[in-house]
């Protein structure tokens, strides 16, 4: 995955601009999105890694199982990426397109782990912060693991705040060790 | 089971109470390869170079290559644990070491962490490793002398507070004695010393350790270890952990002296790491930047002035200079100092000893070799009267190698000749001297006297060594008084003179050697 970052960087970026001066940003990230699904199923992988296959026939393949779906353009970024043999980067493009997008629209994910259900308050709040901290329109989805016991940890991209009593108790253990 | 002396309840329950629960912002990435302890983690955007990584495990990493989407980083310590998709944390950090005081005495690792087996090191402050040393303003010229107390260094090459002085030669020429004896000589002068062991034996440090000890010379001393079995990232950062915890002494108006033993195993260690992280290899493998690794090291040995420690001390210490003294240890391969690392550290220090295995075989020891060894500041900080006295040693002895080359074809040589090789063969013999018995300037002052005037010119080659240890007994037995002045004074004039010309006369009426 990490692999493919630099290469896909251009791509996305590339995609990104088209996508803005032909205001098909919508439809990009639905056909990106689907491109992806498919290039990171495994039978799909294993084909696209068959040393026999020609880029032409790989990009073949690729237009018979998705091609309905895509315009002319979307069709020529899956022959493009065939001839440059880099179709596997395509889930790391598509990764890449949202975060373009979602930085020109100041919009930013973050997962909110918790050991208990939240209160909308506590999600209200969390929120709030979070827009205060970032800069960003937050939009954060909750999840729940009880091995944390207590507290919660905050994930929006690189970005971690483990505020979680495992975490606490973990490093307390570590200190008390030395 | 045994019970820590940190596991005391009250103990406990303090650090429980002071512990720092506080919650921040950190930057998280995924360890994506590990190979030969090189990691590549993708993520941790905002990175800093020289970072300190978290890892799993109480494990921790350093920064060194920054990318576009991955971080290049060293593994400080042990990776056997850890694997790819490991979490790895920014903690916002250049790599620290503790300083202060409570060092003194113990034996750390590179990181700062205690290997002697005493306890915690009682010190709570710390340090990054890698600082810039001081800039022009706050310096101040080097006028003060280390005393190393062998009387060959002292006489021809002698090293001022501050210096930085290259011990070069090949294995096994002593290279490490010169060093160890001056870190004994410095027991009661207030200098304190670190010693830095890269990549040797841990049967050698622990030797040392004992040597230390044995002359009570380690109540001042801090030794910092990186042993061959350790790796590559911690022989690497070594000498910059030792050169902070010697700049902490510097800084607060104190002298200190650090040996890096040596620096070239540092450099070898330093090739491995740049090389496992990819970067591009330049002469003999070494990267681009090992000149640099040398040099940003040894500019931080310097003498600061008073108004930099006041400075730095907000006023606590006043009208007191401090120093750092760096006597670095080269390693050549078959004398050959035009190699890459010993061409570059000659040409950043202030001089070199050069250590040669010809003179060690033939018995001198320690085996400076006179013409090639120099001092380029050294000579303003020395000791008056050793200066008038050993002015003309260097000179002397340089010149009697090569007569001495010559004289062997020659077969009647005249008067003038004769003389001065037989005074070059004394003086030669006077050089010697025995590992860990360092000289007091009072005991080098006679010595030199002694040759300079004459007064061994009558004594057999293979007698001197023995004249001068018996000279020493009966001047310490009979003219404890003037050395005491020499000692204390270090000066040089008609009533010490005319004192130093007696005292010997009356050892020779005596011969009782």
């Amino acid at each position: 995955m990490a692999d493919y970052t630099t290469v896909a960087r251009p791509y996305a970026r590339a995609v990104y601009q088209q996508a803005i001066e032909t205001s098909t940003l919508d439809n990009w990230g639905e056909a990106l999105a689907l491109m992806s699904a498919v290039t990171s199923d495994e039978a799909m992988i294993a084909l696209l890694d068959n040393p026999q296959m020609g880029s032409e026939q790989k990009a073949e393949l690729m237009l018979k199982v998705v091609g309905d779906k895509l315009n002319a353009q979307q069709q020529n970024l899956v022959k493009l990426m065939a001839e440059n043999g880099r179709l596997k980067a395509l889930p790391e493009v598509a990764e890449q397109f949202e975060i373009f997008r979602a930085d020109a629209e100041g919009k930013i994910d973050a997962e909110v782990v918790s050991a208990f259900p939240l209160s909308s308050e506590q999600e209200e709040s969390i929120t709030t912060t979070l827009k205060a901290k970032l800069g960003r329109e937050v939009t954060i989805n909750t999840s729940i693991d009880e091995s944390l016991i207590g507290g919660v940890i905050i994930k929006a991209g690189d970005t971690i705040i483990d505020g979680s009593m495992k975490s606490q108790l973990e490093s307390l253990a570590l200190t008390l060790g030395r | 089971m045994q019970l820590n002396p940190s596991e005391i309840s009250e103990l406990i329950k303090s650090r429980i109470e002071n512990f720092d629960s506080s919650v921040e912002a950190r930057t998280e990435g995924t360890v994506v390869s590990l190979n030969d302890g090189i990691l590549r983690i993708h993520g941790l955007a905002d990175a800093m170079q020289g970072e300190m990584i978290e890892l799993p495990g109480d494990t921790y990493a350093m920064a060194l290559n920054l990318e576009r989407d991955s971080v290049g980083a060293v593994v400080l310590g042990s990776y056997g644990h850890l694997s790819e998709g490991d979490t790895a944390k920014c903690t916002g950090r250049i790599l620290e070491v503790p300083i202060g005081a409570g060092l003194l005495g113990r034996v750390v690792d590179a990181l700062g962490n205690p290997i002697d087996g005493k306890g915690p090191i009682d010190s709570n402050e710390t340090a990054p490793i890698e600082k810039i040393a001081p800039g022009v303003i706050e310096r101040k010229s080097v006028d003060q002398p280390v005393q190393t107390g062998l009387k060959s260094i002292d006489a021809m090459v002698p090293v001022g507070r501050g210096q930085r002085e290259l011990i070069i030669g090949d294995r096994q020429t002593g290279k490490t004695a010169v060093a160890i004896d001056a870190i004994i000589n410095q027991t009661n002068t207030g200098v304190k010393c670190v010693y830095v062991a890269v990549g040797q034996k841990a049967s050698t440090v622990a030797n040392i350790v004992r040597k230390l000890e044995e002359h009570g010379a380690m109540e001042h001393t801090i030794i910092v270890a990186a042993t061959a079995a350790e790796s590559a990232a911690m022989q690497y950062i070594a000498p910059y952990s030792g050169c902070t915890m010697g700049e902490y002494f510097r800084d607060r108006g104190q002298d200190a002296l650090i040996v890096f033993d040596d620096l070239t195993k540092q450099a070898w260690a330093y090739r491995q790491v740049s090389l496992l992280l990819r970067r591009p290899p330049g002469r003999e493998a070494y990267p681009g930047d090992v000149f640099y690794l040398h040099s940003r090291l040894l500019e931080r040995a310097s003498r600061v002035s008073a108004a930099y420690v006041e400075e730095f001390t907000k006023g606590e210490v006043k009208g007191q200079t401090g120093s750092l003294t760096a006597l670095p240890i080269i390693e050549t391969q078959d004398g050959d100092v035009s190699a890459f690392v010993p061409t570059n550290v000659i040409s950043i220090t202030d001089g070199q000893i050069f250590l040669e295995s010809d003179l060690f075989n033939a018995g001198i020891r320690p085996a400076i070799n006179a013409g090639l060894s120099v001092s380029r500041v050294g000579g303003a900080a020395q000791t008056n009267i050793i200066k008038k006295l050993g002015g003309g040693v260097r000179l002397a002895l340089a010149q009697f190698r090569e007569l001495a080359a010559f004289a062997q074809f020659a077969s009647d040589l005249d008067e003038a000749t004769r003389s001065q090789l037989s005074r070059g063969e004394r003086v030669t013999e006077l050089m010697k001297q025995a590992q860990y018995s360092p000289m007091s300037i009072a005991e080098m002052a006679f010595s030199l006297f002694m040759a300079n005037e004459g007064y061994m010119d009558d004594v057999p080659v293979n007698k001197v060594v023995d004249f001068e240890a018996a000279m020493v007994a009966h001047i310490k037995s009979n003219n404890a008084g003037l050395m005491a002045k020499i000692d204390e004074t270090g000066e040089f004039n008609d009533e010490i003179e005319a004192g130093m010309r007696a005292a010997l006369d009356d050892f020779k009426a005596k011969g009782v050697f």
